[in-house]
């Protein structure tokens, strides 16, 4: 006779829902805690992989809650009930009690043992490839930027990441130098950057939401990585597939030839000052994680590592010193002179 | 019956012990756990400023009041400090003063080499902090991740600093885990087996095999960093083949139990002062050191929690989710046996039951966010975010520091025979507890919001504006609940009121000395015949059946005692400055190491020999 013993996924899948049933069913999101104003919310998913974290989220919040309240008023009764009175006798002299040893060990026991299911499901869950087809990103963590390739694309961007709503996307995460990590809380839990390592994400953006074509989420590295971690910042669009299809085609185009006298003068000074040896402007050029690719850069709304507006007075101070914006940054200070610089940000700008 | 006469050594005279020169070379437990005092708030107040300085800067969004290499430098700073020049050495104080007093010793096992682990840890702090005044403070953070360490990515002496003084720091720790553990092993007094022994003492017991099993990993790992930094080894270098993970491995296999190493003393302490201010044993004893136990032991098993962002794999991340939570039962347990202490009591609402009770109250908060990012996909956000800052201040602050200054306010009356001002002392309690409060809970909802950790600036417009305004005027609050400690505790010093020898109604040993207790200690050997030998004497027991027979007994006492110290010593102090000067000169020339190493050798055999 044939038995079908289900699977060990399977049954843990069971047993997991199982358990977030019996926590109550607390999957209840309480508004002012979701932070949904704030562009980095990790209360906010717009993800399979962060809506998975929010289910299990959200009952340990509330668990915790009862717990730490349990507690508060344990300890409030008691300081308010066994405040020592004048001429009181000696309490009672008690060592302990078995029974309520054993109760207070088993509780913890069993709140755990459901807390664990949904947890373990969701390691797992998070850190297996889908199957079928996956949309494909590479991301290297570099001091302190992000520089961004899809290969079946042939494209590549810096410090904006672009996916398609609604595909599976893989994330191969690398470090060009030390370690970052990779956050952009709407749609998951962060992962290191490791050098001499390759690490995973694996999501499935939701569609923008109130019929938009896209939406910009927000995120930046969590991983201390030098002077200035605090300015490397990226930002994720996620589109409709229309939308998508239609970036992917504009950004495939490289941005024309200037014809502006001054934009056309900054394309020269591109190439004699020497920005051309670490910055291409080629969107599918493989020198990308040398330095971020500057193709489409007049399109960015953001610069250097997506921290300041990308405007004509931020783009000429961080042109003239790229430390003082940016302390510690690779980029050279090029000693540029006014015109040099007007040159570049005209061009640079043009770079739609 | 008489008392005997008691005769000290001649060494131990009044005029010997007064001026700088007896307290260099002292081997008095006492003296040093003084020391140890003294130096771990200094320390303190060199952390909060550090602290206060990281909070100015992120009042507002795009300050910069200090840099971006500063600021990384404040915050590695501030935790190091804390951590290893606060907390560890402000529990070694109570380890020193207090367990050879609780359990009726003369002195801990080996005094003198009780005065080098005080020497070592004092100049390896300074040697640390000098790094101020020579070009860079160290700025990878307290926990240093490779590669970021690297020479190619801090090419300044910063690391270096840190990691000679963490080894520095080490050897002072190991020395004093191996004395502490030969002291707590051999020389309780006759009658108090293990079980008898008083909560703190089994506390230190357990934090004493923590720091001999843990500080070795840390030592390994700052050994291969030194080598990678000064003659161009690749452990951790990924071009060559290395393994930056490698470093995270080491450093977490110590730095988890080290978390246990800064809590255990304070739930010791807290375990001491419930039931004397409550007027009840200590509920479940025994549940409550097992836990201890149980929490050191598993300690060892959920490192990798600090690693789950960085990919181990599912197996890897189940195994070490499953063990964190697997903490939680000890830990709950504990707080559950404290609520059970005080109920039923009669609760006198002193400065040190005070901070005692807000222990229970604050590290409940950190030991419940722990729960929630013991779970990786929850963790997954919180890991290097505000979260997890808000957490570990909840277990700090909340936990260690409120235990440690409950034990100050308890045994301050012991070690000077005066009190500490009590109505400045409930003073120094709200506000620290409202203080720590307004500063750390908002860091929850940065957390919740997205703001990583060490970060020296942020924009506006991501909600964070609100909660860093909140948290800098409650770190400042803290830094005025601090003040006010300080100036009781310097007012209380002066011509604080005489406290007598028994103060709180204590239960276990210390309480039958004089306050100050005596050079030497106990005159005869206390006989234990229960976990509260003091208790006993003054109520009588309260365990069923009368353990005191065994005392009953009438002993025949000679007329004088002779009694035996150690006499005073430079070579602690010698060896210690070998030590640094070894560690030191690494950074300056291979022949000042020699000199230190020569210097400890030369330390070591003048201390052997010495006559006694």
């Amino acid at each position: 006779m044939h038995i079908r013993i289900p699977s060990i996924r399977s049954m843990l899948t069971r047993v997991s829902t199982l358990s977030l049933l019996v926590m109550g069913g607390c999957y209840t999101r309480w508004d002012p805690l979701t932070f949904k104003d704030d562009p980095q919310s990790t209360m906010m998913p717009m993800s399979d992989l962060a809506l998975s974290t929010d289910e299990i989220y959200w009952p340990v919040i509330w668990i915790t809650v009862a717990i730490f309240v349990l507690v508060q008023a344990l300890l409030t009764v008691a300081v308010v009930k066994f405040r020592e009175k004048p001429g009181e006798p000696m309490p009672e002299q008690v060592h302990g009690n078995i029974n309520m040893e054993l109760g207070w060990t088993l509780l913890p026991v069993i709140i755990l043992v459901a807390i664990s299911f949904p947890t373990v499901t969701r390691i797992w869950a998070a850190q297996t490839a889908p199957e079928g087809e996956v949309f494909e990103i590479k991301v290297v963590g570099k001091q302190w930027w992000f520089a961004f390739e899809y290969p079946e694309l042939g494209l590549v961007t810096a410090n904006e990441v672009h996916l398609p709503a609604g595909r599976p996307v893989h994330l191969a995460l690398h470090s060009g130098d030390v370690i970052h990590a990779f956050w952009i809380p709407r749609l998951g839990g962060k992962r290191d950057l490791m050098p001499g390592r390759i690490n995973h994400i694996w999501l499935t953006a939701d569609m923008p939401p109130n019929g938009q074509d896209s939406i910009r989420l927000e995120g930046q590295c969590a991983e201390l990585c030098g002077d200035s971690h605090a300015l490397m910042r990226m930002e994720a669009i996620v589109h409709t597939p229309e939308s998508f299809d239609k970036w992917v085609a504009a950004q495939k185009q490289a941005a024309a030839t200037p014809t502006e006298p001054l934009a056309a003068k900054g394309a020269e000074t591109f190439l004699a000052a020497g920005c051309i040896a670490c910055h291409s402007t080629d969107p599918s050029n493989a020198q990308a994680f040398l330095a971020p690719n500057l193709s489409h850069f007049g399109s960015r709304p953001r610069l250097a590592a997506d921290r300041f507006e990308n405007n004509a007075e931020n783009l000429a101070a961080w042109l003239r010193n790229p430390q003082a914006v940016k302390p510690g940054a690779t980029m050279p200070n090029l000693n540029l002179n006014d015109q040099q610089v007007d040159a570049l940000v005209a061009y640079l700008s043009s770079l739609k | 019956m008489a008392s005997p006469a008691i005769v000290l050594p001649e060494h131990c005279s009044e005029e010997k012990l007064s001026g700088i020169w007896s307290w260099i070379t002292t081997v008095d437990h006492k003296r040093i756990g003084v020391m140890y005092g003294v130096s771990a708030l200094s320390f303190f107040i060199l952390g909060g400023v550090e602290a206060l300085a990281i909070r100015t800067q992120l009042a507002m969004p795009n300050q910069s009041i200090v840099g971006a290499h500063f600021y990384n430098s404040l915050v590695t700073m501030h935790a190091t400090t804390m951590i290893f020049l606060m907390v560890m050495p402000l529990s070694a104080a109570f380890f020193n003063y207090m367990v050879p007093l609780m359990i009726g010793a003369r002195d801990v096992a080996f005094p003198r080499l009780n005065a080098f682990s005080f020497w070592t840890f004092l100049f390896g702090g300074l040697f640390i902090n000098s790094s101020f005044f020579f070009g860079e403070a160290p700025a990878a953070g307290w926990f240093g991740y490779a590669n970021l360490t690297s020479i190619q990515y801090s090419p300044g002496p910063g690391v270096d600093f840190w990691a000679l003084g963490l080894q520095t720091l080490g050897v002072a720790s190991l020395a004093a885990g191996f004395n502490f553990i030969a002291t707590i092993l051999n020389m309780r007094a006759p009658g108090m087996s293990l079980m008898r022994m008083p909560v703190f003492v089994w506390m230190t017991l357990v934090v004493q095999f923590l720091v001999i099993l843990s500080f070795p990993m840390i030592t390994v790992a700052l050994i291969l960093l030194t080598f990678d930094r000064m003659f161009g080894t690749n452990f951790y270098v990924p071009e060559a083949g290395g393994d930056p993970l490698l470093w995270q491995h080491l450093f977490w296999l110590f730095g988890h139990p080290e978390v246990y190493i800064l809590i255990l003393p304070a739930m010791g302490i807290v375990s001491e002062v419930l039931p004397v201010f409550a007027r009840k044993p200590l509920f479940g004893a025994p549940f409550v050191i097992f836990s201890g136990i149980l929490i050191g032991f598993v300690g060892f098993g959920v490192w990798s929690h600090h690693m789950f962002t960085t990919g181990l794999g599912p197996v890897a991340d189940t195994a070490f989710s499953l063990a964190t939570m697997l903490i939680a039962i000890p830990t709950g347990v504990k707080i559950f046996n404290w609520l059970a202490t005080i109920w039923g009591g009669s609760i006198r609402f002193t400065t040190a039951m005070l901070f005692a009770l807000g222990f229970i109250s604050m590290f409940t908060i950190g030991g419940l966010s722990g729960v929630m990012h013991a779970s990786p996909p929850i963790d997954l956000h919180h890991q290097d975010s505000y979260f997890v800052v808000a957490h570990f201040h909840y277990v700090l602050y909340g936990g260690a520091i409120l235990g440690l200054f409950s034990g100050i306010y308890y045994w301050f009356p012991k070690i000077t025979g005066k009190l500490m001002d009590e109505r400045w002392g409930k003073v120094h309690f709200w506000t620290s507890l409202i203080g720590l409060n307004v500063t750390f809970f908002p860091m929850h909802f940065l957390g919740m919001q997205g703001m990583p950790r060490r970060v020296y600036t942020y924009e506006g417009g991501f909600g964070w504006e609100i909660w860093n305004l909140c948290a800098t005027v409650g770190a400042f609050l803290l830094a005025l609940s601090a003040l006010i400690f300080f100036i009781n505790l310097l007012k209380s010093l002066a011509n604080g009121e005489q406290s007598g020898n028994d103060p709180w109604d204590g239960a276990t040993l210390e309480w039958t000395l004089t306050s100050p207790p005596p050079v030497h200690n106990f005159d005869l050997m206390p006989k234990v015949t229960s976990e509260r030998p003091f208790w006993d004497q003054k109520y009588g027991s309260t365990h069923g059946h009368d353990d005191t027979t065994e005392v009953a007994e009438e002993e025949q006492l000679p007329a004088e005692i002779h009694i035996h110290m150690p006499p005073a010593s430079y070579w602690p102090m010698v060896v210690s400055f070998g030590v640094i000067t070894f560690f030191g000169g690494l950074m300056i020339h291979p022949v000042v190491s020699v000199i230190g190493a020569l210097t400890v050798i030369v330390g070591t055999v003048a201390w052997t020999f010495e006559p006694e």
